[in-house]
């Protein structure tokens, strides 16, 4: 297995007993492990977009470590109910409306329009969220295309969200329950890191929106790391809380982990979004260690 | 063989519909069947090929109306390769209702008659192409017509269930089957629709984009053709409708 010409097969071997091991304690036997799979998918798939970006081997391995270690994570990444596959979509989505700035050809058109009807399927924010995506695609005029381009692209991209949609309906699909692991886990769990009582508190969003918050000032604050597809992927975080708050307005309740799971993959895509910059690593893992920190912070409190 | 793409559809919706029907074809169909390794069917205008092979074949079957897409297959049997080039040949789109119906007639037609030949000895098409290929023959020179003929047998089938008070609804289908049923009339179309529209998406020709969403009618369109291509293989087998070209000289895409 090759990414950018480069093999990362014993990569994939030692980072998957790696996360097996850490994550072994936690669960109620070895087979269970497998849950760890999509999980390192996501892993690998976040690395592998940093180096493409041109990170160095050590930024890209600080930046998704710091991403994966936030105590909100931790839930995320041993059930297979919802938030990982929310995360895979998520980056996904991110990654294809990051390519689509610059080149927006089938298979990336196909990778958004999949990646927001699969969501349909995952989680109760994926319509808001699809409805969300409406005006990142008008925003991007300004950025590159003109009005009849943008509308077909809007066309291409909604094409697949609108007839899941209607398929869905006639089926009356619903997100996966719960597995059976997931009571397991939070009992171990509690052994090491005491549970928040209060998962809808404010503190509990703070670190939530924490993940990628750091990320998405930097394109703001430093012009010379902004690039089109940073900013596309920053408005993409804001519509993404904007969607999770829509869905609990409209009576989903959720705990903030979700949003989590949501945001960290943009932060990741975000990040490999920078313009290169001589300063560019030093403040992505900046950013990062900032979300690491205040995440773990809120959560002591 | 290089794929064929139109380059006169500027404000004509049949045209425009008939180079998304293009592009579909040549761009994403044949390249996926050069990359399988299946018998493919050839495109008309623009071969090339080596003449001691096609001496060897004996050439084109003065017989069959699509006599292109049978020599596609009849190079497969005989164990030779055909594939895709990464050049472009432009031809001019049929804009006319009746010039671009008598066109799609006779390429059903010829379907038809491809199918029929090389389906004389099965066993024969298995043995040369492979079990693979044999599949492949199915769906995309059977499954061609077929799809076409069958196409508004099933929407009226469709329609009829939906009459409110005829007694005729899903329950008689069975759960399975109409669900499977449902899932293949929004997929099915979705699916197709798409692939026309990503056609343009693949040229840069964004502005046939939104034509796209009309292949509903295309493909209705299509089955007309079909029927009457289906008719004229039973009352005139050979005879050849030529396609009437040069309407749109001077238009461009």
């Amino acid at each position: 297995m090759t990414l950018g010409g480069r093999s990362f097969f014993p990569a994939l071997v030692t980072a998957f007993i790696a996360l097996t091991a850490g994550l072994l304690f936690l669960m109620p036997s070895l087979a269970s492990a497998a849950y760890a799979v999509p999980s390192l998918v996501l892993a690998i798939l976040i690395f592998a977009r940093l180096r493409d970006a041109n990170y160095s081997l050590i930024a890209a391995i600080a930046i998704t470590a710091a991403l994966f270690a936030q105590p909100q994570l931790l839930p995320v990444l041993a059930r297979l109910d919802g938030p990982i596959w929310l995360a895979l979509l998520i980056y996904a989505i991110s990654a294809s409306l990051a390519d689509s700035v610059t080149s927006a050809g089938a298979r990336t058109i196909i990778t958004l329009g999949a990646s927001l009807a699969l969501l349909l399927a995952v989680d109760p924010s994926g319509v808001f969220l699809v409805v969300s995506i409406i005006p990142l695609l008008a925003v991007q005029p300004y950025l590159r295309r003109n009005s009849y381009e943008m509308m077909t692209f809007g066309i291409l991209v909604l094409f697949v969200p609108v007839f899941t949609a209607l398929l869905l309906s006639q089926f009356h699909v619903a997100p996966a329950a719960a597995v059976p692991l997931w009571p397991v886990f939070l009992a171990r769990m509690n052994l090491v890191l005491p549970w928040p009582r209060a998962t809808h508190s404010p503190l509990a969003l703070f670190t939530a929106v924490a993940m990628i918050a750091p990320a998405a000032l930097i394109p703001a604050i430093q012009s010379a790391l902004r690039s089109r597809a940073s900013t596309i992927t920053a408005m993409l975080g804001l519509a993404i809380v904007a969607a999770f708050a829509a869905s609990t307005a409209f009576g989903s309740r959720r705990e903030v982990y979700w949003l989590a799971a949501s945001l960290f993959p943009v932060a990741a895509v975000l990040l490999a979004s920078l313009k290169p910059s001589p300063r560019r690593e030093v403040t992505a893992i900046t950013a990062a260690s900032l979300s690491l920190a205040a995440g773990w912070i809120a959560w002591a409190l | 063989m290089p794929p064929l793409a139109c380059g006169t559809c500027a404000n004509i919706p049949l045209a425009a519909m008939f180079t998304l029907d293009y592009e579909l074809w040549f761009g994403f169909l044949l390249p996926g069947l050069s990359r399988l390794g299946v018998p493919m069917p050839l495109g008309g205008t623009s071969n090339h090929f080596r003449t001691s092979v096609l001496r060897e074949i004996k050439g084109w079957d003065p017989f069959n109306v699509t006599e292109d897409a049978d020599l596609g297959i009849r190079l497969a049997q005989r164990g030779y390769r055909v594939a895709t080039l990464d050049s472009t040949t432009f031809e001019e789109a049929t804009s006319t209702p009746g010039n671009w119906t008598r066109q799609r007639s006779r390429w059903m037609k010829g379907y038809m008659q491809t199918w029929l030949v090389h389906m004389r000895d099965p066993a024969a098409l298995v043995r040369h192409a492979g079990l693979h290929g044999f599949f492949a023959f199915q769906l995309f020179i059977g499954g061609a017509f077929f799809a076409a003929l069958v196409n508004p047998l099933l929407w009226l089938l469709y329609l009829v269930t939906q009459i409110p008070g005829i007694g005729f609804g899903w329950a008689e289908f069975g759960e399975p089957l109409g669900a499977i049923a449902l899932a293949s009339l929004i997929g099915g179309n979705a699916v197709f629709t798409y692939a026309m529209m990503l056609g343009a998406v693949k040229r840069g020709w964004l502005h046939l984009v939104p034509c796209g969403l009309t292949s509903f009618f295309y493909w209705l369109f299509i089955s007309a053709a079909a029927y009457r291509g289906l008719w004229q293989l039973f009352w005139q087998p050979f005879y050849w409708e030529k396609t009437t070209h040069g309407l749109a000289r001077g238009a461009s895409a």
